[in-house]
């Protein structure tokens, strides 16, 4: 199995399968232009997020195998439980998944941001992204 | 841990995520930056394309201008990209509502009837079928329309009426079968199944009279088509709810009647009444 060598903002190294790799389109239009010889630098990403976006896609690839016995059930359930993080946690995996073009992911995690914006008043709204703002200084 | 500013264009991902009226107004209603991707971002156009497919024929919003002179003419040719999404976002937000207002408002939208596929008698008309329905001849004259009759129970029928505005929001239909109680028996020539059209008309008589006065033949297109329901053989208003709230777009509505059920004893030939 050829291994694709991925380099988080921090400079940490994933080494990780170059089918995995392709399900991001950003990594796989890299590998298309500079090959395979040297690391993919993705200094957007930290480590912590790249940890979680391949543990993402490794659980769905796994999930989509034949003989594969998660139920759709175990795979909502394991979506949920994905997102279910603070909101600097969930903004940074937004941005991580629209930067590496990661489809899946993208819809998810927009879709649980959008859904914290359902139906609430804007004041709420705004509150709830300002003090994700300020939770930075 | 940072906490990162989400750019426009993830942003934007996120309020497409908004699928209700409420979410995308309240969002517009958050902040000016907010605003501008609600705008740019076309998601009031977005959402009538959900909630009304039918819409999609309306590719662009054009402006009527009245009084046409060269600096009017000069001033459209110059507006930005900025201005257009902005006056699209009007549009599309006072459309939506609008429509939504419309299938509120209105118990009836048909307007008359214009022709039917076949009419056994005069005084069996179309039109007939858009007045009250005395149930015995005593309190007045029975009011429906009759097909003629056929040997073969598959011949289908169509009744074709103008409604009140080219465009509007339908939710369902009401169909009532007659029931001939002036007949042995008191048969009920209902149909097997009803499906309905909403269209225009495809080529205008010159002189655009064809409002008022439309072919026979009908040269309709037709821009929605409800699944086929099956009809109770029974002397009742029956309803006809559509799987979606339709947006009628050019004022003709057209009810398809399918399979006949009852023989007329002194021809033995099938009706629908």
């Amino acid at each position: 199995m050829v291994k694709v060598t991925l380099k988080s903002a921090e400079g940490d190294v994933f080494e990780v399968d170059e089918e995995l790799a392709l399900e991001s389109l950003m990594v796989k239009n890299m590998i298309e232009d500079v090959g395979l010889d040297s690391a993919i630098s993705l200094p957007n990403v930290s480590s912590t997020i790249l940890a979680k976006v391949i543990e993402y896609i490794k659980f769905h690839m796994d999930a989509q195998k034949d003989g594969s016995k998660k139920t759709s059930e175990e795979i909502k359930a394991f979506d949920d439980d994905f997102v279910n993080v603070g909101i600097p946690t969930l903004f940074e995996m937004v941005l991580a998944s629209n930067y590496l073009n990661v489809k899946s992911l993208l819809s998810l995690t927009c879709n649980t941001v959008a859904n914290m914006i359902k139906t609430k008043p804007p004041a709420e709204v705004k509150e709830m992204f300002t003090s994700a703002k300020q939770a930075k200084a | 841990m940072d906490v990162k500013r989400l750019d426009d264009d993830t942003m934007l991902q996120i309020l497409g995520c908004l699928d209700t009226d409420e979410d995308v107004a309240r969002a517009g209603a958050v902040c000016r930056s907010w605003h501008r991707l609600v705008v740019d971002g076309r998601l009031w156009r977005r959402l009538c394309m959900i909630r009304f497919p039918e819409l999609e024929v309306f590719r662009e919003v054009a402006e009527q201008s009245s009084g046409v002179d060269c600096t009017t003419v000069e001033l459209s040719k110059s507006r930005s990209e900025e201005d257009i999404l902005r006056r699209e976002h009007k549009v599309f937000c006072d459309f939506y509502y609008s429509l939504m207002r419309t299938s509120s408002t209105r118990s009836s939208y048909i307007w008359n009837a214009l022709h039917a596929s076949s009419t056994d008698n005069p005084n069996e008309e179309v039109i007939q079928t858009l007045y009250p329905h005395p149930k015995r001849l005593s309190s007045g004259s029975p009011s429906y329309w009759s097909s003629t009759g056929q040997k073969l129970e598959t011949v289908p029928e169509f009744l074709t009426y103008r409604m009140v505005t080219p465009l509007c929001v339908v939710e369902e239909i009401k169909l009532r079968p007659f029931e001939a109680f002036f007949q042995y028996g008191s048969p009920i020539y209902s149909p097997k199944f009803v499906r309905f059209y909403f269209g225009y008309q495809a080529c205008r008589a010159p002189g655009g009279h064809s409002w008022s006065n439309p072919h026979p033949d009908g040269n309709y297109v037709w821009k929605y088509v409800s699944p086929m329901y099956p009809v109770e053989q029974a002397d009742s208003l029956q309803t006809f709810r559509l799987p979606r709230p339709v947006v009628c777009i050019g004022g003709i509505f057209q009810v398809e009647l399918i399979g006949r059920v009852q023989k007329q004893s002194t021809d033995q030939l099938y009706y629908i009444w």
